[in-house]
This record gives C-alpha cells, structure tokens and sequence, in this order.
C-alpha cells in the first residue's frame, strides 16, 4: 500500500470485513486495520540497532446481542481478515455472561482534522535516519570528555489507520512522524549524572541541536553537593520532568472509565475548584503538531478539544462511547488503542496540553528565595499512588535555588507530596512551553511539597 | 515452516551476509478482564511474523514481516541487509559472532502439563476469575471495586540460522489475578489489594490446595482490610526484611538489569570493570537460569531468540561479580560464556540482552527467625514494581504493604512504602536470608527495556533481611 492511498486502501479493507462478518452471521461488528511503517536508529556509545519494518494487523469486535468477542490477527492478508473475524465470532458466541454496558459500537458522525503531514518523512532512506542519528549521537558524545555514554535515537514513521462498523461509522486517517531523544551520563569522581532531550515533530525537524542541549545540562549537572535539609521548599519543575508528572496525575483521574469505575480521585468534583485560577488544562485531539491529532480516534469518533481543567475548575472527564454512554456523558473522541490494532479501544489522553503563563524561567527563579529545580526525569512518578494521589519521587538531576537565582547542582533528594492537591498549590506557570509525546507543557513551580536530601 | 525460513536465509547470504538469522513466532495471547463482577475483555490475538537480523561487516540489521509469501520475505531481508549495509561504516563499535560449534537440532520441544490451556474452552478460564473474585468480595460491604484478571500464552517458535541451527520449541505462561480497592478507614484516601498467581503451567497450578483461586481471593480480602487501617511507614534508614516477591523484583530490577551486556558494552552500568570483584556480603549467591525447577512458578525458556541454549548463569557467587548476560555478540567482545540471553518480545522486534529468570539463592533462616533477626524494623511485602538507572545504578521500587517490627514482633501494618538505594551498597547489606526460594512469573506486567514491553521473564527469592535499607518520604 502506498502511503497516497493508504486512506482508501485500509478504508476498503474494513469494507470487505463488514461484508464478510455479516455474512458469517456477525450481529454487529467493528473493523479497525491498521499498517505503520517505522524506521527506528539507536546509536548507543557507538553500537547501532536498527529496525526497518511495517506493522500491520486487524483487529475486530463483534457482537452477538450484549455478548462481546475480540480478535486480532497480524498482517492485512484476506486470510488474517477472515480469522479475526472468525475468532470474534466464536468468542462473542462462547462468552456467557452479558457485557451490560454495552449497546452498540460507536454512532457514525462528521470527522475532524488530521494533523500535519509531511511527505518528506515517507521518503527519508535508511541511510538517512542512520546518518542523522549518528550525527545526534556525535554531538553529544563529544561535547565534553566527560560524557560517559550517549545515546541518540531516532523513529521515522508513518502510516495510517481505518475503522468501519455496522452503525455507519467508516472513517481512516493517516501521519506521519519524527522523534527524536537524546540521553547521556556524565562522570567525573565518582559521581554519576544524566539528562535527556527530546524532539517531537510530526515534520523532519528542521534543528536537529538536542545533543548538545543534553550534554550541556549533564555536565551543568557534575559536582553536585548535599542539600542537607529537610521540610517544605518551592520546586521548580522543568517540562521534561513535568510531562510525566502531568500524565501521572491526569491519565487515571479524568479517565472516564476509573470515574465510572469509582477509581478516580476526581470522580465526584467535577464543577469544583480544584486548581488555581491560572490553571488551564485541555486534551487536544486537534493540535496540528500533536502525535496523537487525527481525524478520528481508535473507534470512529471524531477527534476534539475537550477543557479538563478551565480557569482551575474541573470541567470534564475523558470518555470513549463505552463509558461515554455508562458515564452520561459523550464520548470525547479519547478512544485508543495501547497495542494498535492488537487491543480493543480504551480511554487515553490525546495531548494534554497545559496553558502557559507569563512569566519567564529566569522570573520564577527570581521570586523564590531558596527552593529546588528539578529537571528531565525523577525516579518513581510512575509508581505514585494514582488513587490517592500520594506520591514519593528521587531526582537525581536538580538545583538548589537560593535568593533567586540557581546556585549548585545537589545530590539525590527525595521529593513528596499529593498529586492532585498540588493543583491548588501552583506557584508559576511559565511562559515557556515544550511538546512531548503526549504533553505540552510549561514549566510549573508547586509550594507545599516535602524535600528531603 | 523450516522451508521459508530457509528461503530467507538464501536470499541473505545471496546478498553477501555474513550471518543471517530467521525467527518465526505463531503466538496465541488471550486476555480476560471483569470489573465489578461483569466481564469486560474477551480479547484473543495471534501474532505471527518472521524477524530477521543480517550481520554485516561487524554490525547488524532487522526487519520484520507479518505476511509470508516468497516476496514479502525477500522484502524483509533485502530490508534488514539494506539497514545492516547503512550502519556498518558509521557504527563506531563492530560486533561479530563467533562460528556456532555444535548447532542444535530440535523440534517441537515443549513442557509436560496435565492441563495445557489450548484444551480448555473460554469458559473454564472465566470460571477461574468468577472464583477468585467472588472469594475476594466474600460479603463484605466496604469494597469499593474489584478487578479479576486471566491471560495466557502459548504457540510455536521457529529458529534457523546461517550456522546450522534449527529450533522450535513452544513457549507458555498463565496468570490469575484479582485487585480490590477499598476506601482506608480514617480520611478519603483508597487503598488496594492485589494478589495473583501465574508461570510456565498447565492450568493444573490451581488445583492445588494453597493455589485455588478462592484462597488466593481469601487472601486478597485480608490484606486490604488490614490495608484500611494501616499506619504510614516511617521514613529514612531502617533495619528491614524484605518478602520473596519484593526480594525477587529486587533481583530483576536493582541488579539484574545492570549485568545485561549491552550495558556493558556502551558504558552504562555501574557493574561495568566489576568482574570477580566483591559487591556483596559473602552470603550473595545470583542466578539467572533458562529453565528453573518445575517445582517453581518460572518462565520456561530453553532457547534464547538467537538459538543459544539457555543456561543457569552464576552472576554472583559469595559476593563476588562472576558474569554478564550476553547475546552471541557481546559473549564475543567481551568474552563471556554464552548465557543464552538474547530476547525478542515478539518478532518484530530484535532480540537484545535479557533477563531470564533471576533469583538469589536461599540462605537458612526460617522466617520466624528472620522477624526476630530484624529487631527492629520493616517488614516489606509485595511490590507494584520498581525502576532502575543502571548507569547511576540507583534504583526505587514499591512495597504494597507490609508492617512495622519491634523487639522481633510485628508491631502494626504499614501502607504501601517506597525502597531505594544504590545498587552498589544494597547487595553489601544483605545480612540474611530465609531457607524458602519462590520464583514467580506470568502474562501480567513483566519486563521493559527500551521499547519492549512486556517481556515475560521470572524472579525470585527467599526473604531478605538487610542491615540497612532507605525508605519513605511518604506525607
């Protein structure tokens, strides 16, 4: 399939599944195909991993009255149509018990807008990706003797995915995308410290620079010293290391199936104040650089910018049809799909994207007479207590602040507090914002949280 | 099946490789989820592919295909010789395999099980989950909501390389699991219960009586009511007795992931230039072993996604560093024994050094003995998982529970807890260890490196007591 017509290629494949599983005496179904060519270069301290290859693979649903069967099979060939199919079939019929959420497959409705495409990414060689990751790779290595091990990674890839199912809904979008993330260690004594970078285009980049940034920071980072304190401090966190801490702290809240499920710590505030006034959060399914933007979501619904969080009141879950219906709710266009066309729909994040403040890095600074900067990446955020909100982090990378500027780098601390009760204790938003994979984000100053090291 | 993977490896040496390997996976994963006593997943998926890397010149490539036909394959390796091609002026470090001596011819090699779950209808295994959880809710009222979990996978792998080597074998796991979640006595906080059960097994594992799914459901229930009221663990440096299953997460993530070659090889962990020198107390013995005792609950592996034969691979003896994990070409470069430790998740991605099932060896205190030996301290237990940088070699996991211990009595439960330290003084503070080994693995979780996620792999332990371990910062 060229990448031109994939739309229509994978469209007409869904096609010819409906068809079949109709006349296999399917009740409902649902047909999600998908093909993603990648090229992923790894250039770790000089040692090269490279893939070249194409995923493809169907996966289909199928219902027999509230009975529901899954099965997915890898490759687009007729015959890997036809088993899926068949398996969906048997299950749905095998399954005993009743799922009773469930009615129908998702409504046919007008979809929205694909994201940027660039077709240089489509023909970018082998070589290509291989000489500009080792060219990363090499800015980063030698920006110091220090640097201990670098790594330079790069994926290119496109392609494309398309969904058709018994209520009308037949729908296919297509991207493309070039990520890059560089990471290295610097050593001098015995001391360890790294840092990390990423770019994040759905273009070719055009400033392939984060090798050195990456270098810099770590070397920034050497002769760190002991903080020697323990109670309240500001932290300053960077949007690298606020990425993740964002994704934590919204992925299992919002999501519309731990509400219904009672799992969230949001689930019964929604109309509440639960940040500062500054505190804007949307889910932005419509970004046109986000990684995640497409016409339609893993099950048909269009794409959409949903407000979570406006002018710190918290405004609205994230849902697929499923729990969108359960929920009474609508389905915010949410719909993913973790393992591609391997898992059936589930409600993620597209791009949580926080709104920006006015104040520069150097501002916020400023106004904190001692306090922590935290950069890149913590120990443990993934680990947090998503329920209660609890969590403990290590951050091997970070700075003492003293009477408002960055004074030295310090050893380990450990840095504690609650999640979601941080959104009232938001010092700063800064003006600065950075997209990642699935965030784009400022850099965010909290008061309230435990330091310890 | 031997017949296209033949026709790839033509086509590869044709091209001038100096090696080609060929690996086709038929696999079926079949993933059963209920929540709330209603089912919600009924997924099956077969994943079948070939992978195949190309060496050339020192370097090597890979690509994948899901489709077989003669021309997709030829594709595919015209594709992996073309990105080897590219690398191999540019790579800085050239890796070479050495010449298989004795290549193995097998076929079919599969385990022994009394009930292998491609004869049971979909039906027995939600049985199984209607069970663990019912056992779990018991009657009680506080529950605020529960999740019963079933998945296994099984199906056939293929090897065949330019050496000779000629391999299938037939991979399994099972895994039963339940998660309650309950609101904690005092304030508004959740907390949860989890317990499961899972490894290279027919489904006969839940016949046996400390197996059934109503026990381990039982037992669920108990530790989330105790969860409801449990106290805050203190934080900071505390004596501490850490369970089988935290220990063995212990094993995999703050040392196991540090002895993996490639590590090695590019100057990112902290065991790099350690070899036969001591990192731990005397009483430190490591194994990472391909196929552990049928007694234990490991994953079964005999060959590796390169062909070699797995070994039991001593990585600690008495305390001192003794081996790496390898793949072909780390063993050459660095030489090392081959392990049998080059892993794929599945085909379309390369195999790259991995852990196979990593415990410590049991030690002779019983637990009583153990609790008493610990005076005063935490008792650790159960984890949710743990992280690593292995190149700072510091680490962090999570205790799901556990209790407070005072003049070698347990005192009160304690909340979930966080562990971390540095790999390098951990091992030197193991003061003791329980005469018990446990090894665990299953379908649920596992490994993640770089993008492969989730490797089934197994760990274990006896229960460890350290002399000192860093907890907390939790409010």
């Amino acid at each position: 399939m060229s990448f031109d017509t994939l739309k229509d290629d994978l469209l007409s494949l869904t096609d010819a599944g409906l068809k079949y599983a109709k006349s296999k005496g399917a009740e409902q179904s649902e047909i999600f195909v998908s093909s993603q060519k990648s090229i992923n270069v790894t250039n770790q301290s000089g040692m090269i991993n490279a893939i070249d290859g194409r995923n493809e693979g169907i996966g289909v649903r199928i219902a027999q009255g509230k009975r529901l069967g899954f099965a997915a099979m890898s490759s687009l060939t007729e015959k890997a149509l036809k088993y899926a199919i068949d398996e969906a079939i048997s299950v749905a019929k095998s399954v005993k018990q009743d799922n009773e959420g469930f009615e129908k497959f998702a409504d046919k409705m007008k979809p929205a807008k694909d994201g940027i495409i660039d077709p240089k990414i489509v023909s970018l060689s082998t070589e290509d990706i291989v000489n500009n990751t080792s060219k990363s790779f090499k800015t980063s290595k030698e920006f110091d003797p220090r640097i201990i091990s670098a790594t330079a990674q790069t994926t290119s890839t496109y392609g494309g995915y398309a969904i058709a199912n018994s209520e009308g809904t037949a729908g296919s979008t297509s991207y493309t995308a070039y990520i890059m993330v560089n990471f290295v260690t610097a050593m001098e004594g015995q001391q360890r410290k790294s840092a990390f970078d990423f770019s994040v285009t759905r273009n070719v980049p055009e400033d392939k620079s984060i090798g050195k940034n990456c270098s810099e920071k770590a070397i920034k980072l050497l002769d760190s010293k002991p903080l020697g304190f323990t109670g309240v401090l500001p932290t300053v966190w960077n949007p690298i290391v606020m990425s993740s801490y964002w994704q934590t702290s919204l992925a299992n809240s919002v999501n519309g199936r731990q509400v219904v499920e009672k799992n969230s710590y949001f689930m019964d505030k929604l109309g509440d104040k639960v940040g500062i006034q500054d505190l804007t959060i949307t889910d932005d399914g419509q970004l046109p650089e986000g990684l995640n933007t497409s016409e339609i979501d893993f099950e048909g619904v269009p794409r959409q910018t949903t407000n979570i969080i406006e002018k710190g009141v918290l405004r609205s879950f994230l849902y697929d049809s499923y729990y969108g219906r359960i929920g009474k709710a609508k389905s915010t266009g949410n719909a993913n799909r973790g393992q591609d066309y391997e898992s059936t729909p589930g409600i993620s994040p597209t791009t949580i994207v926080i709104q920006p403040g006015t104040k520069s890095f150097e501002e916020i600074i400023s106004g904190i007479d001692k306090g922590v900067y935290i950069m890149d990446s913590v120990m443990g955020m993934m680990h947090s207590n998503v329920i209660s909100g609890d969590f403990s982090v290590v951050a091997t990378s970070a700075y003492l602040i003293e009477n408002g500027e960055i004074s030295h780098p310090l050893n380990s601390i450990t840095v504690a507090g609650n999640l979601y009760k941080s959104y009232q204790n938001i010092r700063n938003l800064g003006s600065d914002s950075k997209l990642l994979p699935a965030v784009k984000t400022p850099t965010i100053a909290f008061d309230g949280f435990t330091v310890n090291g | 099946m031997f017949d296209i993977l033949r026709y790839g490896l033509d086509v590869g040496e044709k091209l001038g490789a100096d090696n080609i390997e060929a690996r086709y996976d038929d696999l079926q994963l079949r993933t059963l989820i209920k929540e709330n006593q209603k089912i919600k997943e009924t997924n099956i998926n077969r994943r079948s592919g070939l992978g195949v890397t190309v060496y050339y010149k020192g370097v090597s490539g890979f690509s994948y295909t899901a489709n077989l036909e003669k021309k997709a394959v030829k594709e595919c390796v015209e594709s992996a010789f073309g990105i080897a091609k590219a690398s191999s002026s540019i790579a800085k470090l050239k890796l070479d395999i050495e010449k298989r001596e004795k290549p193995s011819k097998v076929h079919d090699l599969k385990l022994p099980v009394k009930k292998h779950p491609k004869d049971f209808d979909l039906g027995y295994k939600i049985d199984l989950m209607d069970r663990i959880e019912t056992a779990a809710l018991a009657d009680v009222d506080w529950i605020k909501s529960s999740m019963a979990l079933y998945g296994e996978f099984y199906g056939s792998k293929y090897f065949m390389n330019s050496d000779g080597d000629e391999i299938s074998w037939e991979p399994l796991v099972i895994d039963l699991r339940v998660r309650l979640t309950a609101p904690a006595t005092t304030g508004d906080s959740l907390v949860r219960g989890v317990n499961g059960l899972g490894g290279s097994k027919g489904l006969e594992l839940f016949d046996k009586k400390e197996n059934t799914p109503e026990f381990l459901g039982k037992k669920t229930l108990e530790w989330t009511k105790e969860q409801r009221d449990a106290k805050a663990a203190p934080a900071g440096k505390f004596r501490a007795l850490c369970d089988h299953r935290l220990s063995g997460v212990l094993a995999h993530e703050s040392f196991g992931h540090c002895t993996e070659a490639d590590a090695v090889l590019t100057n990112s962990t902290v065991l790099k230039g350690q070899l036969d020198k001591k990192i731990g107390t005397d009483i430190v013995t490591i194994f990472d072993e391909g196929t552990p005792d049928q007694q234990y609950n490991g994953f079964w592996l005999p060959f590796d996604d390169e062909g070699t034969p797995t070994t039991k691979t001593v990585l600690v003896e008495n305390g001192i560093l003794k081996g790496y994990l390898h793949n072909r070409a780390s063993a050459k470069y660095l030489n090392g024994d081959l392990t049998g430790n080059a892993r794929a998740i599945h085909y379309r991605f390369n195999p790259i050094p991995r852990m196979k099932n990593t415990y410590f060896k049991p030690g002779d205190l019983t637990e009583e003995e153990a609790i008493e030996q610990l005076k005063e301290g935490i008792y650790a237990i159960q984890t949710s998982g743990g992280q690593v940088n292995p190149t700072q070699g510091t680490f962090l996991f999570k205790a799901v529970r556990g209790y407070w211990v005072e003049n070698g009595e347990i005192k009160y439960p304690i909340k979930d807890v966080t562990i971390k330290g540095e790999l390098l003084a951990l091992l030197n503070n193991v003061e003791g260890l329980t005469n018990e080994l446990q090894i665990s693995s299953g379908y649920f979780g596992g490994c993640g490196k770089g993008q492969q996620f989730p490797l089934p792999t197994g760990l274990g332990s006896p229960m460890i007591l350290f002399s000192e371990a860093m907890f907390g910062g939790e409010q």
